[in-house]
């Protein structure tokens, strides 16, 4: 993976862990951008429509026997998108760790996770609010 | 129907807020509440904004007129009747139930949290509560 969020602040209670299940064989660089995979199960986020689980905070090595991952829910950081999105827009997945401004519709699917906090001109990173 | 069942409370201790309550209204703990008036709270129903999640136990006539809801956390929460997929967004659907977001709903205000794990009809699954997000 590459592109992985930075943290700029964690807000609530230390960025508001959730720990979800993931699989072994799993890898995740620390700032990766998490989906629900399954019933309160992690995976790398890889296409739009997507919901967003968290940020990875920590690595998690393949095969390590870990069958856990915490992800950030609640914070801002740098994340990259794949398009221009305005200020205070929603966002949401977009492929691997990459977002996008929401479509109509996708606050009621769950998909909305964030918006921005700054403005994207195109294909770049800026800041975020994430709250999921 | 069954009440809320704590599983993880997030941010400050799940974040309470206090509400005002009837003094004849008897709360259980884990009831959904729903906001009726200006920061009023009362038994949740389908199609209503959500309040939160009572804190604590209210006896009816107790002479109690405020009430603690838990506002962030992961919940296990019953669902009314047509189930739903993990990670979808969701609304009140009746007392102490919830149900899946339909279109314009967000607007509304309605929308209270997400499945954390696919619910088959009327059952009982975690779902993340977030009162006040902007979905």
């Amino acid at each position: 993976m590459a592109n992985e969020a930075v943290i700029i602040e964690l807000l609530g209670n230390k960025g508001d862990p959730i720990q979800y299940i993931c699989v072994d064989g799993d890898a995740f660089p620390k700032g990766t951008i998490l989906k629900l995979s399954d019933n309160r199960e992690a995976d790398l986020s890889s296409a739009d429509a997507e919901i967003c689980a968290g940020i990875a905070s920590m690595e998690k090595v393949a095969s390590d026997g870990s069958l856990t991952v915490s992800a950030y829910t609640n914070g801002i950081f740098d994340l990259l998108s794949t398009g221009v999105v305005g200020i205070g827009v929603p966002i949401t997945i977009a492929g691997a760790n990459q977002v996008k401004a929401a479509a109509a519709g996708e606050a009621e699917t769950g998909d909305i996770f964030g918006h921005a906090l700054a403005a994207f001109g195109g294909a770049e990173t800026q800041s975020c609010r994430v709250l999921i | 129907m069954t009440a809320a069942v704590i599983v993880e409370l997030l941010g400050n201790g799940g974040d309470p807020i206090i509400y005002t309550v009837a003094d004849g209204t008897g709360i259980v703990k884990g009831d959904l509440l729903q906001l009726t008036d200006n920061r009023t709270a009362a038994a949740s129903a389908d199609g209503k904004v959500c309040a939160g999640i009572a804190a604590m136990e209210k006896v009816a006539n107790d002479g109690a007129t405020t009430m603690s809801c838990y506002t962030n956390g992961i919940f296990d929460i019953v669902d009314a009747g047509a189930g739903g997929t993990v990670g979808v967004n969701v609304v009140l659907g009746g007392i102490n139930e919830v149900r899946d977001a339909a279109a314009t709903e967000a607007e509304k205000g309605w929308i209270m949290g997400k499945r954390f794990a696919t619910a088959g009809a009327a059952a009982t699954e975690e779902v993340r509560v977030l009162i006040g997000k902007h979905h």
